[in-house]
């Protein structure tokens, strides 16, 4: 059990206060009612069997904060890395500030943010290793860092940052609500530190000494509606209409007509000249990039194969031509395979990939990764079946035709459903940029240009196929086409309308990386248009292959654009340290090699 | 099994196996909180925690304290003695023995040639209190210069200065308590809530429990100002003009506590006469403040039943530093606020043991507030060391910032620095060098091998750091407080306690050497006798009741069982006549203002995350990636004007040189301002003038002229960034 | 079970090393190792055997493109034998190194 220092103040001791049966949200405080089965059950904390004394056990705890209060002065973040041990690069809690004004008449107000334990954890849902649990006490949410692999999708779809991915170690670790501490009854020691009446503790909805609003809202706080955050602040001090950043971000917080207290987030506009930057499209989700769009193109490729000769392709049925048939499946599973690699290589700790089967019931990258597995293992089966069918002779006709049949169809429908459940992993609340039909319409619309393009490449150059073909794959090409882009619009225009970070990244889409952004929408045009042509005029293999090469690259630059844009719904930062602009110019400049900069010099 | 069934695992929180927690009290600022040092089975030294029952900061640590155990592994500390004939060469490692030889060989050849003075001896306010008296006694009682002054000089002497002229002596007269017995704080030029944390909370723990008007002036919106009542924005250099208005109004509207003036002060008249002119309306136009604020301001302070004011750098780092906190303490005078619970004029201090320093070192006099210009104070402490009182000289040298203009001009010779940076600290970085270089002899000793300034040392002797070694601090508020050697010093490191008194030994054959004790404790047992009966009463303290009381505020004389809080609760003060003094103080305009060719105000300061010339923090990654940078804080508006980008380099160049930093464009700074943290080398110094207080010889650090330009080339200039500092 | 590393009294250790480096305990951690082996082995098999069709393709399929589906192969099994090695690496350290085996022999309990 922890021990608390010998005489102990009062101030770090949580206060026993009044509070009501439910939350705000309808959610009852306490977290299991009396005589359940998970009751009087110990943490089990380092080994440790002992049952903590905390008459409020189950109930639920969170944050405090009076914006009113803090002054930035980085003691409870110094309390927080140092009771968890933590490196310079990684801090489970933050503190960062909006700013408004002018002087003299400037206000600035510091935000300090860990974890919220939500009681809807976003990050515990989407975690495919099931590494987070909500235990009843206290209504904490735990991560295991041995459990994760590092995939770092909690990273993503957290609003507030909070699961910090270790590039050095390789797996996520966070707040964990010092329930040590809390078993003794302790405030956590980011609370206990604090020096200005800022951040506090208690249970959950209850109105702290000196203290008077109960408030979910705060500028440049995310909306309280995506996960329910336990966490209430204070902000009784009039502040001007409009509050700033000063990290890298073009956003900024204007105060809502109606409500006062309310600031929505605005992109702010700062003059930046339009770019190409494309020395930025490269990040460390490139692995993802590829395997996307890999992937989007081996089960397009299969579709069109195997559904080839029910639309009148005849000669894509495996008795065409043997040989072609059994060479472009095998280089499917080849480069699946190379696909797979890199994104199991991108994970934190690659070794324990096969534990992303643990959440199919919530996570959408456990859904995805099966679905990409079936697919991947019924390709394999089905490939073995008909391309290697001399070591079937043993069997008969018949058996090994329904393998055949049965393997595909199911590949088939794995497939697709893979790639669904992939863009579901995207629609996240926390990243607006991402959170629209969009990215249903770009991953099956790549699924059909770039599916038909691999297939056409293969039989059109290496085989002798005919006149025809290029016409009639032209059109689902076409049509993979025409759904990308008309999400695409529809994605251009609901952004601007929605405002906050959607619209901010929009902004930067058209700014930092204007050209490039123009230079994608052009090469869709173009495309589509080259692909109308083929499908009337019809074409050859240098046709086919000058087609490729303009959608696979316009399909790479715009992959690469959606996943560097993104503008995550994330606390503000300081000028320094949860500034994503400054960590880009420290590795730029070789500020990071230094390792008391607490930047890692190549998070690639 | 094989094919792994998953048991729910244990909750793994961090536990670094502290086996024994030890008392020290924190060696950065001088708030002085008590930290707990925690120490592994193997004796490494992996967690700090404050200590819950110290009446400082009552379990509290901030963010330098709570990582402050991380300072024993920390990069670039030196391990052996290290020696050069000249500075063009290259170091070769040494034993103690032939560096210390040198070193005495070298001072000896030096007063003997040039004469007793052109070795001077600049240190710290950093060290042990028993370290100061030691190296005062070496000073003045063996080596003999009278070129001995510390770092003080750059922060806390026109503090010193002021209260020895308002009061008589040295000695912060109130403490923190007195948050919670004030009805109006006054804090000018101070930044508690970056600066002094600690005490930053236990004032608002004291306005959480009764509410009182705080003002701040300040020409920034610091955080400070943000949370006080009144924020005066005040025109930079102009603090006295505002403070003898505030006199001036109360004098006017009949608001004075007359009966203490008649009882307890001198001068009233002269001092009248002088405050007169400053009415509000003349002096809104010099400092920048309105006539009614001014007015409101002064009608709150003196009507309060008991009023504080509270100062730092923004008064003392000024032309007319010595001046400023003079004018506090009229203030103070006049309203009757010394001495009583809730009304006083505390400076707060800087270094954790500049007080120290300021009692002990015999840098401005001799140990225990006493004087060279006093007869019976030389013969005392002749006697008590055993030596003849004529080797003393008959009144003070110079200051450290008189000390190195005479080593550019060739009076002084050789130089030994003692845990201070001047190559960082110092303005005017160009001339500063240039000064370095024409010593014949350059001794630095510091904790790290690489402090910038023995780029130009010939001889370094690596020192302990903090608790390391074994000693007493004194804080703001007087307390005397205990540092327990936690942990030995690394390799060949040795604590500056054992330094002084070796290289004594060196001066064994010419003179007649005082007893140097061999132990810390020692020293302040010595301490003890010499402060007895004094103003700054030590003789009831020991080792032992220090640390269980968590610290003891002097005077606590023989036999007491508790310190004084305050000091002039009698209105008893230092001078002959037991009068404390109201000074007339005209103001003059001594200050580089901006002009059309320099535009700028050049304001310096601190951040919470750095202390000082960044030898320590600059090295922990969990304080220096707060600000691992140098950058400058510039308005908007005015940045806008000259096409400066936020987080782009500028230059700023000055009369002295220039520099490249990155920008932070907010609108906390006022147009015509940029505010640059000091901590980083090759940077804000090098831009700084640094015109000296006539009185206390303190540089203005925070009032200077610069122009800014955007960096012509951002990708040169973030090189040169990178390159000016090795971390 | 204790492990080494939670032991602080030097006389604690001893007894704990004697008994670690006996040849029992020697040949028990040898077998955990086959078993680990084993266990990372099969399972990065279970997810990556389509590869091997590769192989297969290479030897009784169409020979032609065999050099590179023998790049693809020798790409997946250096990846899988990158991941085998560190799980297995991962693995000892957690429940093999620094603790004494039981009879039962499997590193998983």
């Amino acid at each position: 059990m922890f021990e608390p220092r010998p005489q102990e103040p009062a101030y770090a001791f949580i206060p026993d206060a009044p509070h009501p049966e439910t939350n705000r949200y309808g959610k009852p405080i306490e977290t299991v009612p009396e005589g359940h089965a998970l009751r009087g059950a110990s943490l089990n904390i380092n080994g440790d069997s002992s049952v903590g004394t905390n008459p409020n056990r189950y109930k639920q705890h969170g944050f405090y904060f009076s914006a009113d209060n803090c002054i930035a002065c980085h003691a409870c973040e110094a309390a927080c890395s140092e009771k968890n041990n933590l490196p310079a690069h990684i801090a489970f809690r933050s503190v960062g500030y909006v700013e408004g004004g002018s002087f003299p008449a400037y206000a600035r107000m510091n935000i300090s943010m860990a974890c919220n334990h939500c009681d809807d954890p976003v990050c515990l849902k989407g975690c495919p290793t099931l590494a987070y649990t909500k235990f009843a006490e206290y209504g904490a949410v735990l991560q295991d860092p041995d459990i994760c692999f590092g995939c770092g999708y909690c990273t993503w779809v957290c609003p507030y940052n909070a699961p910090q991915l270790d590039p050095v170690a390789g797996h996520v670790s966070k707040c964990n609500m010092c329930v040590d501490r809390l078993e003794v009854g302790l405030k956590p020691a980011c609370a206990a530190a604090c020096l200005a009446g800022a951040l506090d503790f208690g249970v959950i909805e209850t109105t702290h000494e000196h203290r008077e609003q109960l408030e979910t809202r705060l500028p440049g706080f995310p909306t309280p509606e995506i996960t329910h955050p336990n966490i209430r602040f204070q902000q009784a001090k009039s502040l001007p209409r409009e509050m700033r950043r000063t990290d890298s971000m073009p956003l900024r917080y204007v105060r809502d007509e109606r409500h006062a207290n309310v600031y929505t987030p605005t992109v702010a506009e700062d003059g930046r000249p339009r770019q190409w930057n494309l020395k930025k499209l490269r990040s460390r989700e490139d692995p993802l990039v590829i395997f996307t769009l890999v992937s989007q193109a081996v089960v397009g490729a299969f579709l069109v194969l195997f559904l080839g000769p029910l639309f009148g392709v005849t000669m894509f049925a495996h008795a065409a031509h043997p040989l072609l048939h059994a060479t472009l499946l095998l280089g499917l599973l080849g480069i699946e395979t190379v696909a797979l690699v890199l994104s199991t290589l991108h994970l934190g700790r690659p070794h324990r990939f096969y534990r992303a089967f643990n959440n199919l019931r919530n996570s959408p990258v456990s859904r995805e990764v099966a679905g990409i597995a079936v697919f991947y293992n019924l390709l394999g089966a089905y490939t073995l079946f008909t391309a290697v069918p001399g070591l079937f002779a043993w069997l008969p006709r018949s058996l090994l035709e329904l393998a055949v049949q049965v393997s595909g169809w199911g590949a088939l429908l794995a497939g697709l459903a893979a790639i669904y459940f992939m863009s579901r992993i995207y629609r996240i609340p926390a990243r607006p940029f991402w959170n629209h039909w969009q990215v249903l319409a770009s991953f099956f619309g790549n699924v059909l240009s770039l599916g038909a393009l691999t297939a056409g490449l293969a039989y059109l150059w290496a085989g002798d196929a005919g006149a025809g073909l290029a016409q009639t794959l032209a059109l689902p090409v076409l049509a993979g086409l025409l759904l990308e882009g008309v999400g695409l619009a529809y994605h251009a225009r609901d952004l601007t309308r929605g405002g906050g970070e959607g619209a901010a990244s929009h902004y930067l889409q058209r700014t930092d990386f204007g050209y490039t952004y123009w230079a994608r929408n052009a090469g869709l045009a173009l495309s589509a248009l080259m692909a109308l042509a083929l499908a009337w005029l019809g074409g050859g293999a240098l046709s086919w292959g000058l087609l490729a090469l303009l959608v696979f690259g316009t399909a790479i630059v715009g992959r690469a654009l959606f996943y560097v844009l993104v503008v995550p719904t994330t606390m503000p930062g300081a000028f320094f340290w949860r500034n994503r602009g400054f960590e880009r110019h420290a590795r730029e400049t070789g500020l990071a090699d230094l390792p008391q900069m607490g930047i890692v010099p190549d998070a690639h | 099994m094989l094919f792994g069934r998953k048991q729910k695992n244990p909750i793994k929180i961090a536990d670094v196996g502290v086996t024994k927690w030890e008392y020290t009290t924190c060696g950065y600022c001088s708030t002085g909180c008590s930290i707990e040092v925690g120490l592994d089975r193997q004796g490494r030294a992996v967690a700090s925690r404050g200590v819950a029952d110290a009446d400082v900061n009552r379990g509290k640590l901030c963010i330098k304290g709570i990582f402050e155990h991380e300072l024993f592994k920390s990069s670039g500390r030196g391990t052996t003695p290290l020696m050069r004939d000249s500075r063009l060469q290259a170091f070769r490692e040494t034993n103690w023995d032939s560096a210390l030889d040198k070193t005495g060989a070298e001072i000896k050849r030096i007063q003997s040639r040039y004469g007793r003075d052109a070795f001077a001896i600049i240190s710290t306010g950093q060290i042990m209190t028993e370290e100061f008296y030691t190296l005062g006694k070496l000073a003045r009682g063996v080596i003999g210069t009278n070129n001995y002054d510390g770092n003080t000089t750059l922060c806390m002497a026109s503090s010193v200065s002021g209260y020895k002229r308002s009061f008589g002596s040295d000695g912060p007269p109130g403490c923190y308590e007195d948050f919670e017995h004030t009805e109006c704080l006054l804090a000018i030029g101070s930044n508690l809530p970056e600066q002094h944390p600690i005490i930053y909370w236990r004032l608002k723990m004291a306005l959480e429990k009764r509410k009182f008007p705080v003002i701040v002036v300040d020409p920034r919106v610091t955080m400070f100002a943000q949370m006080a009542d009144v924020h005066l924005a005040i025109t930079p250099g102009t603090d006295l003009v505002l403070l003898n208005s505030l006199a001036h109004v109360i004098l006017k509207e009949d608001l004075a506590d007359r009966a203490y003036i008649d009882a307890h002060t001198n001068g009233f008249d002269e001092f009248a006469a002088l405050v007169e002119q400053y009415d509000p309306v003349s002096a809104s136009r010099v400092c920048g403040i309105d006539a009614d604020t001014i007015r409101h301001v002064a009608r709150l302070y003196a009507k309060a039943g008991a009023a504080m004011t509270i100062w730092t750098m923004g008064i003392n780092q000024s032309t007319h530093g010595s001046d400023g906190v003079v004018a506090i303490n009229n203030l103070n005078l006049i309203t009757g606020n010394i001495g009583k619970p809730g009304g006083t004029a505390l400076s707060i201090t800087g270094q954790s043991n500049a007080m120290g320093t300021r009692e002990w070192s015999s840098c401005s006099g001799l140990p225990g507030y006493r004087y060279l210009e006093s007869e019976a104070d030389r013969k005392e402490v002749a006697a008590f060391w055993g030596i003849d009182a004529e080797f003393f000289p008959k009144q003070r040298g110079m200051f450290m910032t008189d000390i190195l203009p005479a080593i550019e001009t060739g009076q002084i010779k050789g130089l030994w620095l003692v845990a201070t940076n001047p190559m960082t600290s110092m303005p005017n970085t160009p001339r500063i060098r240039k000064t370095l270089e024409k010593l014949e002899f350059l001794v630095v000793q510091d904790a790290y091998r690489d402090v910038e300034t023995n780029e130009y040392a010939h001889v370094y002797l690596p020192a302990a750091v903090w608790a390391e070694k074994e000693g007493v601090f004194t804080n703001t508020e007087r307390r005397v407080n205990l540092v327990r050697n936690v942990i030995r010093p690394p390799a060949d490191a040795k604590p500056d306690f054992w330094i002084f008194s070796q290289l004594a030994k060196r001066f064994a054959g010419e003179r007649k050497l005082p007893h140097f004790p061999e132990t810390p404790e020692g020293a302040f047992e010595e301490m003890k006798q010499l402060s007895k009966g004094r103003m700054l009463d030590y003789s009831g303290m020991s080792y032992a009741k220090i640390e269980q009381q968590r610290g003891m505020q002097w005077p606590c004389t023989e036999g007491a069982d508790s310190g004084t809080p305050r000091l002039y609760s009698d209105g008893k003060f230092q001078h002959a006549d037991g009068k404390a003094r109201l000074i007339p103080l005209p103001f003059i305009d001594n200050n580089e203002r901006p002009d059309t060719d320099y535009p700028f105000w050049l304001n310096s300061g601190r951040v919470v995350e750095h202390f000082h010339t960044r030898t320590r923090t600059g090295k922990i990654g969990n304080l220096n990636k707060f600000s691992p940078t140098p950058y400058m804080e510039m308005n908007p508006d005015a940045a806008r004007a000259l096409g400066i980008a936020h987080g782009s380099y500028a230059r700023l160049a000055s009369r002295r040189g220039d520099a490249v930093v990155m920008v932070q464009l907010t609108q906390r700074v006022p147009r015509d301002m940029a505010f640059i943290p000091f901590h980083f080398h090759e940077c804000v110094n090098r831009l700084t003038l640094g015109l000296l207080d006539p009185h206390s010889r303190q540089p203005a650090f925070k009032h200077c002229a610069v122009k800014i330009e955007p960096a012509p080339d951002q990708a040169a200039a973030a090189r040169i960034n990178a390159a000016a500092r090795a971390y | 079970m204790r492990r080494l590393e939670d032991l602080q009294n030097e006389f604690e250790r001893a007894v704990f090393l004697a008994a670690y480096h006996s040849p029992r305990q020697r040949r028990r951690r040898h077998w955990a190792v086959l078993g680990l082996v084993a266990k990372h082995g099969l399972r990065g098999l279970a997810f990556s055997w389509p590869v091997y069709v590769l192989a297969l393709a290479a030897v009784y399929g169409d020979t032609s493109h065999a050099l590179a589906y023998l790049a693809v192969l020798l790409l997946a099994m250096g990846v899988s034998g990158m991941i085998l090695i560190r799980g297995v690496r991962d693995d000892y350290r957690v429940r093999v190194q620094g603790r004494l085996r039981e009879k039962t022999g499997h590193p998983g309990v």
